[in-house]
């Protein structure tokens, strides 16, 4: 057993286990980093307690503890920073909206409407023929 | 006949639905779901001698890799 990056880890053969605190990092930060871990090892999540997360990580090769201890402190490491991602992409939601908007709206375009308006000022308007009483009479 | 390899899924870490898209993928090994109450128990009947160590760990990562990948899918943008 070792303690790697705060995280209490037990080492065995080809395998490193330890638990997350799901009060510390939420279900889809630890999946966050479990996705990036795929690729390089066997990965398989457990439930030992309510809130609490039991990581398992596999070398898919012969690996030693010095490789395994590294394994599980990468994977601590990504946790804090999936963890972080996710705060500011919460924290910026707002401005990327606004940025969004503000390109939506502002291409140098006509919108539909000027382009209307353009139009009928453009064309002869042919006059209704209506008499308006306002309008003095030649005689 | 050699012993099924079963694997056991906790249903709030793994979505039945992304493990049943996992298994269809392992089809030849001839895998069998069972939900219960708390855990997602796969069966594989169908698996080579040479194949029981390795199986259960690489039917985990893409019992995994769909389950975020569809949680992902269905989350709000």
């Amino acid at each position: 057993m070792s303690d790697v990056n705060g995280l209490t880890t037990d080492l065995g053969e080809r395998r490193a286990r330890f638990e997350v605190d799901e009060s510390i990092y939420a279900l889809d930060t630890i999946q966050g980093a479990a996705y990036l871990f795929l690729d390089r090892c066997y990965v398989f999540l457990d439930r030992p307690a309510d809130r609490r997360v039991a990581v398992l990580l596999k070398a898919k090769g012969d690996a030693d503890e010095a490789t395994l201890e590294a394994l599980a402190g990468e994977f601590a490491n990504e946790l804090l920073n999936q963890a972080l991602r996710k705060a500011v992409g919460a924290s910026n939601a707002k401005i990327r909206e606004f940025i969004l908007a503000k390109a939506f709206f502002s291409v140098d375009a006509p919108s539909s409407i000027d382009k209307l308006l353009a139009e009928l000022d453009a064309e002869e308007m042919e006059p209704l023929e209506i008499p308006v009483p306002w309008e003095k009479s030649d005689g | 006949m050699a012993e099924p390899v079963r694997l056991r899924f906790s249903r709030s870490l793994y979505a039945p639905a992304s493990i049943a898209r996992a298994a269809e993928r392992f089809a030849a090994f001839g895998p069998s779901i069972v939900d219960a109450e708390a855990d997602v128990l796969v069966l594989f009947s169908e698996v080579p001698e040479r194949l029981r160590d390795r199986l259960p760990d690489e039917f985990s990562n893409h019992a995994l890799f769909q389950t975020i990948v569809d949680a992902r899918e269905q989350a709000p943008q």
